[in-house]
């Protein structure tokens, strides 16, 4: 688990830090202020040098990809791919791990072939590109992880220098919709293969109470998630309400990425508001089962409240939940741990 | 006290009171109206002396608290002044630490120990002194004095029941203290409030 974390010049974040971190965190605040950018930094940094997510965020916010030098800057603050973006966190073990993200030095392109693929385009010649680097260090490192991800020509599109897969304990659910189909499966039959499924299931069913189980198969080529409702057939899980695929996705992600953390944008998203104290319920009881971190963000009072009454009352987990308030320009966001998340339920103070 | 009351603490202009009681809260209303203050301060009551520190808590994690740039602190002095203060600084303290450590700056602290800063007693010493009716408020002290006589196996408030007695007798009521000082029960322009409207100028500034 994560106890801090920090982050410099990314996105619209010039500067923050989080501190104290709990198992179940929430992140509230205004519109704009950073909550997204937040989650995002996090899961690049956990990625550790895989650079490719950093191209996998922009398709996410669905940003157009200029293919040219100035491809990275809406990744720097300021739009200024001068500087360099610093991540660093200390887990609960005392570990330190920083990411340094920069933009190396403009080459020019030489293009004998177009590109294909969503967001790109036919590059006019001569064209310039710079390529994006990341260098990931932690304390069991002699030497720092370095990757690259560069634009090339005769490839389509950006090509990752380097290709390894890291432990990635990390997941993240951005607001782009519904989590893919093809995750969830493949989530699900880890779960299944495993034997953990019913926990899902019961998590599943809290969400909507008709959802008796969960399986995967292929009638028609790739595999899917499907829902028995009791009913005749079987129902593909996309047929749902995208609240329920989401929450499922959320569910299924826990124990596939056990000991790590799982990212949620507007953690309410699609959840009906009646729901949202079981909905934290099932997220806290898998995430200390399977020692999974949670950071989410909201915009919703009410997820806040259900989070406070679902979470909270945990006696066995001295601090199980904190809230962080972010605020633009405010290095420090203000933070709700155990005390004060007491006082604002009683008071019913608005933390939002 | 029903806890819809304290529904809403986002803080909404820069000059702030807490109070212990919805009472306290009218009747300093009632003084900032008069001061021509009302549009300038904000009231809140945090519902007893227990509840001050879990209600400053609360409230220097609002987004509103921001805003705020000078906060007046008040109780009763049940004890003394100097105990009553004390309790009061002691809570402050606790939450400016708790924004400082968070990097924001603690708004201005002003503190009020009622009745008067001074003595011992509570907000009721200050009404029974500034009856705007004290014939009437001679019949409720009677009154009093009357149930005393009765010797009744339990103790009786003096303060609270006298007031209640005289507002009893008002032209409108089922009028509570606070309640009382917006119907003019009370001689708020009384030399014995100027403490308390030195205290709540202070924070105007």
């Amino acid at each position: 688990m994560l106890r801090s974390f920090s982050v410099r010049n990314f996105r619209c974040l010039d500067d923050l830090e989080l501190h104290n971190l709990a198992r179940v965190n929430v992140l509230v605040g205004d519109n704009d202020v950073g909550k997204t950018a937040l989650l995002e930094a996090l899961y690049v940094h956990l990625s550790q040098a895989n650079v490719r997510k950093l191209l996998d965020l922009k398709a996410l916010r669905r940003s157009h990809i200029a293919l040219d030098e100035t491809a990275w800057q809406d990744l720097f603050s300021g739009f200024d791919d001068s500087k360099e973006i610093h991540i660093s966190s200390v887990d609960a073990n005392g570990m330190e791990r920083n990411s340094k993200i920069t933009v190396g030095p403009s080459t020019q392109i030489a293009l004998t072939v177009p590109l294909a693929g969503r967001g790109f385009e036919r590059l006019p010649r001569p064209h310039f590109s710079r390529p994006l680097r990341v260098e990931y260090r932690d304390a069991s490192m002699q030497e720092p992880l370095q990757n690259e991800l560069a634009l090339e020509p005769n490839e389509n599109g950006f090509v990752q220098k380097q290709q390894f897969n890291p432990d990635l304990r990390a997941y993240y659910f951005s607001t782009a919709g519904p989590p893919e189909a093809e995750s969830i499966a493949k989530h699900l039959s880890e779960l299944l293969v495993n034997k953990q499924q019913s926990m899902l299931v019961r998590f599943a069913s809290v969400v909507d109470e008709r959802i008796q189980d969960l399986s995967v198969a292929s009638p028609k080529g790739p595999a899917e998630v499907f829902v028995d409702l009791g009913e005749r057939q079987l129902l593909p899980l996309t047929l749902m309400g995208s609240g329920v695929v989401r929450a499922v996705g959320m569910a299924s992600a826990i124990p596939v990425h056990a000991g790590g953390v799982v990212l949620v944008d507007e953690i309410e998203d699609g959840i009906y508001y009646k729901r949202l104290n079981e909905l934290w319920s099932g997220i806290y009881e898998m995430s200390k089962t399977f020692d999974v971190q949670i950071i989410a963000s909201t915009h919703s009072a009410e997820c806040v409240r259900a989070a406070i009454e679902a979470v909270v009352p945990d006696l066995q987990d001295g601090d199980p939940l904190h809230v962080y308030r972010l605020e633009r320009g405010q290095r420090l966001p203000v933070p709700y741990e155990r005390e004060s998340l007491g006082s604002v339920k009683e008071f019913l103070a608005e933390v939002r | 006290m029903s806890l819809d009351e304290f529904s809403q603490p986002t803080a909404t202009k820069q000059r702030l009171i807490l109070v212990e009681g919805k009472d306290d809260l009218h009747l300093i209303q009632r003084i900032c109206g008069q001061e021509e203050l009302a549009g300038l301060i904000e009231i809140r009551f945090y519902g007893g002396v227990s509840k001050l520190r879990p209600f400053l808590g609360a409230l220097i994690r609002d987004a509103g608290f921001g805003k705020v740039t000078h906060i007046g602190l008040t109780r009763d002095a049940d004890a003394g002044a100097a105990s009553a203060l004390q309790s009061l600084h002691d809570a402050w303290g606790y939450a400016s630490q708790t924004l400082t450590g968070f990097g924001r700056t603690p708004p201005e602290a002003f503190f009020f120990a009622l009745p008067d800063d001074q003595t011992i007693g509570r907000i009721e010493n200050l009404c029974l002194q500034a009856p705007v009716f004290p014939d009437i408020l001679a019949c409720a002290e009677k009154m009093y004095e009357c149930a005393i006589a009765a010797a009744p196996p339990y103790a009786i408030d003096r303060e609270k029941s006298t007031i209640a007695a005289y507002l009893s007798m008002m032209r409108r009521p089922g009028l509570e203290l606070g309640t009382g000082a917006e119907a003019g029960c009370w001689n708020l322009k009384s030399p014995v409030f100027s403490p308390l409207r030195e205290f709540i100028r202070s924070i105007a500034g």
